[in-house]
């Protein structure tokens, strides 16, 4: 199922992440719907648009040769679709558009992957739960990377909190 | 690996699981959950696990199984009559809701909708990521299964269900989000060659 992604909401504070002149635009790909509702939540709480989300790896990989997004954060474990899983997928995305930024979510950490995915150029590797701490990570990370941002200076309790999640 | 060798390693080991199992469970419900009590099984502890449950309400159980050098069982065990709590807490209901309420299907015998059964079984699946990522390295363990739920089993069912081998080393931990009245049992299982069975069901508190 591919869901239309509907305009983002103002939700909490009203700083925002651009690349350029236009909000960082985010495919959002996890299996869960409830999962994909908390990074929706998160990514609008912290100024991106989310422009779709998918359930697995085939059609993430569809939808983001559709729409250029800025970013993909990208569930790790999924059941494989079309023959493709999530590291395909990955390694599509990084040949096909090496500007975009990935990051990997999962909730089932093992070293290999990690160094894998990171090895490979992903922005980050985030184990699951996340939360607002979480997120305050992923706006510094991609505050560098983006420089036209409006990024705030990070409280000192996110940065603490955000260094036990493989930020 | 001896199991009986490294038992206490273990023990210690599967503690520290549940302990970051309760943190990673906090986060998601975004409470204080914390863990009230640790209890530590060996040997064909069946009758021991069915007798500590036993007077609970309808149980929801959902289970995973990690792969390595040997098995390990992860499950978090709930009271159905708990659950509709959990995942008001889950979805944000007491506040702004995450989710748009579906009217509860039947599934299961159970009265959960299917965004319900995926927000519980997602819960389960990060705390059982965050008990292998205290366990994986020690254990040598490199994949896991999907979340497998099951709702109103017996009880002699569910307690099979957590069990990878008749012979296992179980730690059943109790995570408690006293300010919501929530409590969900944490059972890491993991199971020892067939022939170290220990003389008869043991427990003790660690």
């Amino acid at each position: 199922m591919i869901r239309a992604a509907p305009r983002a909401g103002a939700i909490g504070e009203p700083c925002s992440l651009e690349a350029g002149n236009m909000p960082v635009r985010v495919l959002v790909v996890d299996d869960s719907i409830f999962i994909r509702a908390l990074i929706r939540r998160q990514l609008e709480r912290i100024g991106c648009t989310v422009a779709a989300e998918a359930e697995n790896a085939a059609q993430a990989l569809s939808l983001f040769r559709t729409l250029k997004p800025n970013l993909v954060t990208l569930d790790i474990v999924m059941a494989e679709s079309d023959g493709i899983d999530s590291l395909s997928a990955f390694r599509a995305m990084r040949e096909e558009a090496p500007e975009t930024q990935i990051i990997l979510m999962t909730a089932m950490p093992f070293d290999e992957s990690r160094e894998t995915f990171m090895s490979a150029g992903a922005l980050a590797y985030i184990v699951k739960p996340i939360d607002n701490s979480v997120f305050e990570g992923i706006k510094r990370k991609l505050a560098a990377v983006f420089p036209n941002l409006g990024a705030d200076a990070p409280a000192p309790h996110a940065q603490a909190a955000a260094g036990k999640t493989d930020l | 690996m001896r199991y009986d060798a490294v038992a206490r390693n273990l023990e210690q080991l599967m503690a520290a699981a549940a302990d970051r199992a309760s943190y990673a469970l906090g986060r998601l419900l975004n409470a204080e959950v914390r863990v009230s009590c640790c209890q530590l099984y060996h040997g064909d502890w069946r009758e021991a696990l069915t007798e500590s449950l036993q007077g609970r309400g309808a149980l929801v159980t959902i289970s995973q199984t990690a792969f390595g050098a040997e098995p390990v069982v992860v499950s978090i065990v709930i009271e159905e009559s708990r659950t509709r709590c959990m995942l008001d807490l889950l979805m944000g209901r007491h506040g702004a809701s995450l989710l748009p309420f579906v009217d509860p299907v039947s599934q299961n015998g159970a009265r959960f909708d299917p965004l319900e059964i995926d927000a519980l079984k997602e819960t389960a699946n990060i705390v059982t990521g965050n008990c292998i990522a205290v366990l994986g390295r020690e254990l040598g363990l490199t994949g896991c299964s999907l979340p497998s739920m099951a709702a109103e089993m017996p009880l002699a069912d569910t307690v099979c269900s957590l069990l990878p081998r008749v012979s296992s080393m179980c730690v059943k931990s109790r995570l408690k989000a006293s300010a919501h009245a929530l409590e969900v049992v944490l059972m890491i299982s993991i199971a020892g060659p067939a022939d170290s069975v220990a003389a008869g069901p043991a427990a003790e508190r660690v």
